[in-house]
């Protein structure tokens, strides 16, 4: 195969397919697709096939709502994995310092560009392929046009094609990996939620409605992917060559110079100072607490203001509103914290020594004459801060709920009490797991972009569970007929449990199961990550006593 | 040798990675107060030695002691004694000279008022105290690696395990560097320096270890290698007057393995099969009626001696 491409002109593509192939990557991202496409179609068929409609003639005519699953999951997959295996196709050149021996070859930037991106569109459609017996089957159910199928199809190929281009860009923008796949999802998101006629999911859903839908979605997919691409190609050459940079703590600044200049006006208040200290006795904390940007009293400080302020706002909106209103509103606002939470700990516990290892300061920390335990207890001082900053606005949300009850005098005080307490608890608990999983993850993994994937993975996939089982959630869920699986997966799942909290539903032994079962949890992973110190920081006497 | 005059004692010394077997029976010791050079080819086994010896890897087989401390028994006893610098920048490239010292003083458990002497000291010894304000990512190479030079001496480690400190350097910051390791060796410091630039080593250096492919080809003083202590030994002979027979006469005295001639001048270099001192030889060379106007041990550079005893071919 390499042979033939370079025999055609494409080293550049052969290399990339040379490579995939060599890794063990490739073949564990497509089997965890394949399994997470047959598991869900699973599932989903189980639901559509068991609602009284068994028997072999039953089912005739089904197949076009699975059909409408099957591809509603390809295009999850495809906004999932294709951001996640292209984002470092050119970053990681660059991170390599190997993007300017590719610039010196006769390979232009457009061709680099390209062969780049068919690269990663040949994995692309070997996952889209790996639905075909799945959607055959739902063909041979009846239901399905052949006209449906191939718009489907086309949709599907155009989808890969345009995310892909769009990870290509952001990868030719950025300057690290890591940077590239935040961009790419940021960016996936605004396109594709924000911009529907860019969405070929969106579209998909338009099509039985509106035939020139397709069409139409044909041209500005294309347009949108030639323009990723003309732009990847810009990218690549003018950013070929950056400094590194810390962009947050770029924007901190900025803010900074801004509030400096404000404070001309308001004659040189400052509301938070960070006192220009050295170390004391604990040089790590120092350094987490002092000369990170998620660590810093000041900037954290403007964290928990830009979140706080519209929360406030809104809460006191709502405040005037009916009861439905003002709980579904304060619902909604948990559900967005608790997501912006979750991530900011899991990427901060992440690279907590991830960006050590990459920064090449690995070595120099585990030879310091301070215990394992020490280093890891310190090393992690920036994300209690940082848990301590996020759990303002949670405590905010959970004290207006219990004024808005205790007014309301529709649960007893006792009940009011449990709710606060036990939310409160929850958030410890969670972020706290969060911190020491990911954690463990970020020392395990060797670069810094593959640990906080896996670990925005893990946890995602930990908070979809209930849903991938096909659990409804609890609203739908009627309190008096609660079976073993609800009150198993509100012991059990994190993300179950805090949407009971937030639709108050209370059962005594969930509440206390749960929190328990996490509070093990969480103890657990603290006491083998601090256990295991030395080992986990890779030191010769965890090792055993030769030597 | 008595313990308190060893630094570093190495017994046996094996470590693998899978299946690849990087060191195999390492032995050799290094003297307090020496500067010891560490030479090999890529991949001989230099760094992952480096890194038993400063506690980093567990070996798999063997013995390393540091000042009599066990590395892997008492690691933190020997981190305590030790500076390392690694083969790479390792820098927290947002601090400024003076906070990234202080943090490594911090965590050496220094006071406040010791860190701040300290750290004037070392600033001075590498000629950066108009730098203590300033941002490390801001600095050229040659100063980044003197900060981490200056970091490896905050703690005042009586031993300091450099690997590869000179690279990337320009002949200026390399000349530099080893001005400040010769200083430090004045200061009473044991200085194991693991390098490629075989010159500089050459000058530097007291004792050599070389390398290659994860077993010791030579240990010991400089003055052993380049006399070949181990090896058939050289001399050099240089004659009163050109003679064209005396190549032919050289070669007939007995024990005489070769005789090199140098074009330019009347000098032979002459191996000899038995190290018996140079008596013999010499009569032999009078007994043959050659006039003899110098007549010495043929000393063997760095550069030799590391060709003679490594393999050929790219690891």
């Amino acid at each position: 195969m390499q042979r033939l491409f370079a025999r055609i002109g494409f080293p550049l593509l052969a290399k990339e397919l040379t490579e995939q192939a060599a890794q063990r990557r490739t073949y564990v991202i497509r089997v965890l697709y394949a399994l997470a496409l047959f598991v869900g179609a699973w599932i989903l068929f189980q639901d559509i096939l068991g609602t009284g409609r068994q028997g072999a003639f039953g089912v005739l005519g089904q197949g076009r709502e699975m059909f409408v699953a099957i591809v509603t999951l390809e295009f999850i997959g495809i906004y999932l994995f294709v951001p996640a295996m292209s984002a470092g196709v050119i970053a990681i050149e660059k991170e390599r310092n190997s993007l300017s021996t590719l610039l010196l070859t006769r390979l232009s930037p457009m061709t680099i560009v390209l062969e780049k991106f068919l690269g990663r569109l040949v994995p692309t459609f070997t996952f889209l392929l790996l639905s075909l017996p799945l959607i055959a089957f739902t063909y041979t159910l009846g239901g399905v046009t052949q006209g449906e199928f191939w718009a489907a199809a086309i949709l599907l190929v155009l989808s890969g094609m345009q995310v892909a281009a769009l990870a290509v860009m952001c990868s030719s923008f950025a300057r690290t990996a890591a940077g590239a796949f935040i961009g790419t999802y940021l960016l996936g998101v605004f396109v594709h939620f924000l911009l529907p006629p860019c969405s070929g999911w969106y579209q998909f859903q338009r099509i039985s409605r509106d035939a020139s839908a397709f069409s139409g979605f044909t041209i500005v997919s294309l347009f949108t992917t030639c323009g990723f691409l003309a732009a990847a190609r810009v990218f690549l050459v003018e950013r070929a060559f950056l400094e590194p940079r810390n962009v947050l703590l770029e924007i901190f600044k900025g803010v900074d110079r801004f509030f400096t200049d404000l404070n001309k006006v308001t004659g040189g208040i400052e509301l938070v100072k960070d006192r220009e200290t050295l170390p004391e006795d604990k040089p790590i904390t120092w350094r987490e607490t002092r000369k990170k940007s998620l660590g810093t009293v000041r900037y954290l400080f403007r964290v928990l203001a830009a979140v706080e302020t519209p929360l406030l706002f809104i809460l006191v909106a709502a405040a005037g509103g009916v009861t439905n209103m003002r709980v579904s509103v304060a619902g909604n606002l948990l559900y967005v914290l608790w997501v912006l939470a979750i991530a900011l700990v899991a990427v901060k516990a992440t690279s907590v020594i991830a960006s050590e290892k990459s920064s090449q300061t690995w070595d120099l920390l585990r030879v310091l004459p301070l215990s394992g335990r020490e280093i890891l207890m310190q090393k992690l001082s920036g994300v209690r801060r940082l848990i301590g900053v996020l759990s303002i606005p949670f405590l905010t949300i959970f004290a207006f709920e219990w004024y808005w009850a205790a007014s309301l005098s529709t649960y007893g005080e006792h009940t009011n009490f449990v709710y606060l307490a036990a939310s409160a608890a929850s958030v410890y608990l969670y972020l706290g797991v969060a911190t020491w999983g990911s954690f463990w993850i970020g020392v395990k993994l060797r670069s810094q972009t593959r640990a906080i994937v896996a670990s925005l993975a893990v946890v995602s996939l930990v908070a979809a569970l209930p849903a991938l089982a096909g659990m409804p959630g609890p609203h739908h869920v009627d309190p008096q007929s609660a079976d073993t699986a609800f009150l198993l997966w509100g012991i059990f799942s994190p993300s179950y449990f805090v949407s009971l909290l937030v639709t108050r539903q209370f059962h005594g032994w969930i509440v206390a199961g749960n929190l328990a079962f996490y509070a093990l949890v969480w103890l657990g992973l603290r006491t083998f990550c601090l256990r295991r110190a030395d080992r986990l920081l890779d030191r010769a006497e965890a090792l055993g006593a030769t030597g | 040798m008595p313990d308190r005059l060893v630094a570093i004692d190495v017994q046996h010394l094996s470590h693998s990675f899978g299946e690849h077997r990087a060191l195999v029976d390492v032995n050799f010791q290094v003297h307090a107060g020496s500067l010891h050079g560490f030479v090999g080819p890529n991949g001989a086994g230099k760094t992952t030695t480096l890194k038993v010896i400063c506690t980093l890897l567990k070996p798999d087989r063997g013995r390393v002691r540091v000042f009599s401390h066990n590395v892997v028994a008492d690691a933190r006893a020997v981190r305590k004694r030790i500076g390392f610098m690694p083969d790479h920048f390792s820098m927290y490239r947002q601090m400024t000279v003076g906070e990234y010292l202080d943090f490594f003083g911090a965590a050496y458990g220094l006071s406040t008022a010791d860190r701040n002497r300290v750290i004037n000291d070392v600033l001075v010894l590498t000629d950066m105290e108009g730098r203590r304000d300033h941002l490390i990512s801001g600095l050229s190479r040659g100063m980044q690696q003197r900060v981490s030079l200056a970091r490896v001496l905050v703690n005042d480690p009586d031993l300091l395990l450099l690997d590869e400190p000179a690279s990337g350097l320009d002949p200026r910051a390399r000349i530099e560097l080893m001005e400040i390791l010769r200083e430090l060796r004045r200061m009473g410091k044991t200085v194991f320096i693991s390098s490629h630039i075989l010159s500089e080593l050459a000058e530097l250096c007291d004792s050599v270890t070389i390398i290659d492919r994860g077993t010791i080809k030579f240990s010991g003083s400089m003055d052993e290698l380049a006399l070949g202590a181990d090896a058939h030994p050289t001399w050099v002979l240089l004659l009163a007057t050109p003679d064209d027979s005396a190549a032919e006469r050289l070669r007939a005295i007995a024990g005489v393995l070769e005789v090199l001639p140098r074009n330019d001048r009347p000098e032979y270099r002459i191996t000899v099969e038995t190290n018996n001192g140079g008596n013999a030889l010499l009569k032999g060379i009078l007994d043959a009626g050659l006039a003899v106007a110098a007549f010495s041990a043929g000393r063997r550079h760095l550069n030799e001696a590391f060709l003679d005893l490594t393999e050929q071919g790219v690891r």
